[in-house]
């Protein structure tokens, strides 16, 4: 495979609008003096960073990245390597704060921000998932997804915003979620799901809204409410829960577990999304803290959220603050609490796509590989046919879907489509080999890319099923007493 | 010409000394903003200890990414330290029981670091993904090195360079005492080839190794929720 | 995959603005001729049952703000026009580009976002 100068120098996210700009706090455009503001951006978030800082000097070109990234292996385009990726932010930190870069800028590839520089910082820095697999190959640990993160704020802070991850954003603050789902909406909605599960199931599973005094919030990305097969992922929670017999509640004020705020590598964001989530669970007087199927939103959760919001000492310490739904199933299915009849599932067989977030930012669980083995228990004995696809193309060496990161976007479909393209010749082989008949995911960004893309490869859009789906199909449920 | 290597050793030993404080100072001062680590992690500081024993002896990441490029790079490291131990000859007129034991493979040792050398060059010259993204001190960096290591292995073959001499000159060089050395082109060009990388070392990319130890993503332990 | 970006579209001489994805930027400038004009650009023939679809939207919106779930949708679809349309397949072969976008923006409605 030989490389292609600008093959996908054409696909670019659409700017966000100067409302949502300012809504998020940056200027509504492109400012006058946007060059200079830059540069004391770039150094100032080098300077606060070592993970950036290491990025800017501490790669030695040996190349390992080059051929890892799911967008270079789509696109072909050179600058879709990470250490090229990488090299478009390195170039001008160079020039302006390393001696040889700003003297000899000829022999270390030194490079100034001009209007070229800041289009490809634009179009690029929106050509990565920020799902870490060529971290996973790094000599050094060299993190991309930081590089492209802070790229992403620095260009959002002079005017050059991202409309889809911002328009979120501002929607998840204002509307507290990111779909922009009012409260009626949220409850008309799951008073539809309880009819549904009653219809098909002759049991009354409830989806509580808002209920004070619940043990458990059960935080979701709002995907779960609005689209397929997200939502009959929640049914599967609910169906697992009120088997189990556990007292939970969703709330409208904290209806979103996706934080935006991490994609567009801003704190503040991150932080401000976070709070909604304590404040509920503060206010709903709830003991436990539980994330529904999403990636970045339990990376966030696990690593982040207790130190941005100031801890979670009001939650019951008997349990992990917080925990993710395919744990706590886990544990239910381990203790005898639930049964799971592999056989309702005859007619399916599984594969599993881990999640970049979950497989390389987080953990599930209490053993080093949890976050492999749990969803992997859950599927084997919800389902007799399991099949993994190729060892380099699943758990810490997953391809992305090809939709993560904040480019979930109809006009990057290109890019998407190219950049599923390793998943998919995974996919493909053990479709072959073992019939496999449906895509497994934990993560509402990787089912709906899934669902869009699979069309393009040859699979039906429904051909991706969500975790819990295949977990309450296999629950034996008993009437209640 | 010994005045001058004298005083190229010195300053070279100085900056790659003081360079290398420097930069480790520096990187530790930058702060940490969160966790990142790259995850199955180890959840000990010992586990993490234990991921950069392994991965600075055997560069198993770099394996796992390219078998081409940890071949060429592995040697090289692992010559260039043979040689340096070989090197240690001249500090004392009797060299300790390694160096000896070195001393007699160092023609192999040589050809090692330059097919390494070699290799990764060639490699940077003819895979277009390495060519895009290598500049002009990328290839340097290697010259030199080759340079250094071919000069070495001039001298050794033509013996035209008195090892007693040399002894001599290194230990009254570190011992802090002006030395006399009689002129030899190679053997000038080797020392201020070397000098050059010392300098180099703590300001570029070759500093890469140490730096890695500092790496977030592999440095933290992975999280435990409370 | 996606209609090419308008920022106007000329309907009996009348100005309506779109975003760039083609989205009305004002709900109140559509009419029947605005969803024939943008299907038409997607090669899309709108039959009876594609303008069921879009007043099931349309309604719903009226009532919460926000275009309907997609299982809302297959169920006042099934209601409307038998059990057997009651599925996603069914308005995917109406929809090819997705039934929640495709559909919303044909029937002027913003278009939906997040992890959809």
């Amino acid at each position: 495979m030989t490389i292609q100068r600008d093959a996908s120098a054409h696909i670019k996210p659409h700017a966000a609008s100067p409302e949502v700009q300012e809504s998020l706090g940056f200027p509504s455009e492109k400012i006058d003096n946007w060059h200079d503001k830059a540069i004391e951006l770039l150094g100032e978030k080098v300077q606060s960073s070592r993970a950036l800082k290491l990025a800017m000097d501490a790669c030695m070109k040996c190349g390992a990245c080059t051929d890892k990234c799911h967008y270079y292996l789509g696109t072909q385009d050179p600058n879709n390597m990470p250490v090229a990726r990488q090299e478009l932010m390195r170039s001008v930190y160079k020039r302006h704060y390393t001696f040889t870069g700003k003297y000899m800028p000829w022999l270390v590839g030194a490079k100034e921000l001009d209007e070229t520089m800041l289009d490809r910082w634009y179009t690029y820095f929106h050509q990565c998932s920020q799902c870490r697999r060529c971290s996973v190959y790094c000599p050094v640990g060299i993190d991309t997804s930081e590089v492209s993160m802070a790229g992403r704020d620095i260009l959002a802070s002079v005017g050059l915003g991202q409309k889809y991850a911002n328009q979120i954003i501002n929607k998840a603050n204002t509307k507290g979620n990111n779909l922009g789902l009012p409260g009626p909406a949220l409850a008309d909605t799951l008073a539809g799901l309880e009819e549904d599960v009653f219809e098909e199931t002759g049991i009354p599973v409830r989806f509580p809204l808002d209920q004070h005094g619940a043990d458990i919030l059960l935080v979701t990305p709002s995907a779960d409410f609005f689209a397929e097969p997200q939502v009959d992922g929640l049914i599967g929670y609910a169906k697992v829960l009120h088997q189990a017999g556990l007292s939970w509640t969703l709330s409208t004020a904290a209806s979103e577990a996706a934080n935006f705020g991490l994609f567009v590598g801003s704190r503040s964001h991150t932080q401000q999304l976070g709070m909604k989530i304590r404040d509920a669970a503060k206010a709903l007087g709830v003991k436990r803290l539980v994330f529904g199927e999403c990636g970045h939103a339990w990376r966030v959760a696990q690593n982040h959220l207790s130190e941005l919001v100031g801890g979670f000492d009001f939650l019951d310490d008997n349990y992990p603050k917080p925990q993710h739904i395919a744990e706590v199933t886990h544990e239910l299915l381990t203790s005898g609490a639930i049964e799971l009849d592999a056989t309702r599932n005859a007619h399916r067989r599984l594969t599993f796509h881990d999640s970049c977030n979950v497989a390389r930012a987080s953990s599930l669980g209490s053993t080093p590989n949890g976050q492999f083995t749990v969803p992997r228990a859950l599927l084997k004995a919800s389902c007799d046919h399991f099949f993994d696809m190729a060892e380099h193309t699943t758990k810490q060496t997953t391809f992305c879907c090809g939709g993560g990161g904040g480019l979930l976007t109809d006009e990057l479909l290109e890019l998407r489509i190219k950049g599923a393209k390793p998943r998919m010749d995974a996919l493909k082989a053990v479709v072959e080999q073992h019939g496999v008949t449906d895509l497994v995911a934990m993560c509402a960004i990787c089912k709906s890319q899934f669902a869009t893309v699979f069309p393009e490869y040859g699979y039906a859009f429904d051909q991706v099923l969500s975790l819990h789906q295949v977990v309450g199909d296999a629950l034996v449920m008993t009437p209640a007493a | 010409m010994g005045t001058v290597l004298t005083l190229v050793l010195w300053v070279s030993l100085v900056v790659l000394l003081l360079g290398t404080v420097i930069r480790l100072v520096r990187i530790s001062l930058h702060p940490v903003e969160r966790s990142i680590v790259i995850t199955p992690a180890p959840k000990t500081r010992w586990g993490v200890l234990w991921f950069f024993v392994v991965e600075t002896v055997f560069f198993r990441t770099l394996l796992k990414g390219s078998l081409g490029t940890w071949l060429f790079g592995w040697l090289f490291h692992v010559c260039l330290l043979l040689m340096f131990l070989v090197h240690l000859r001249y500090l004392s007129p009797t060299p300790n029981s390694l160096t000896l034991w070195l001393m007699p493979h160092s023609a192999l040792i040589a050809s090692g670091l330059i097919v390494g050398l070699a290799g990764l060059l060639v490699r940077r010259l003819t895979i277009d993904r390495l060519r895009y993204i290598s500049t002009l001190s990328d290839y340097l960096h290697l010259v030199l090195l080759l340079f250094i290591a071919v000069g070495g292995v001039t001298m050794a073959r033509l013996g035209s360079v008195n090892v007693y001499e040399v002894t001599v000159f290194v230990q009254h060089v570190m011992s802090g005492q002006w030395a006399d050395l009689t002129f030899n082109w190679v053997l000038a060009t080797h020392v201020v080839g070397a000098g050059l990388v010392m300098c180099l070392y703590p300001f570029s990319k070759l500093f890469h190794g140490p730096l890695s130890w500092f790496n977030p993503t592999r440095s933290q332990t992975r999280r435990i929720r409370s | 995959m996606t209609s090419p970006a308008v920022a106007e579209l000329v309907i009996s001489g009348q100005v309506i603005l779109t975003d760039e994805d083609g989205y009305l930027k004002n709900r109140d400038d559509w009419s029947e001729a605005v969803a024939q004009t943008l299907s038409a650009a997607d090669g899309v023939e709108l039959t009876e049952s594609h303008w069921e679809v879009i007043r099931l939207l349309q309604e719903y919106y009226d009532n919460y703000e926000i275009a309907p779930a997609i299982r809302i949708l297959t169920k006042a679809v099934g209601k409307k026009l038998g059990k057997d349309k009651a599925n996603s397949r069914y308005l995917y072969d109406l929809f090819p580009q997705g039934p929640a976008k495709q559909a919303c923006r044909y029937a002027g409605l913003p278009k939906p976002t997040g992890c959809v």
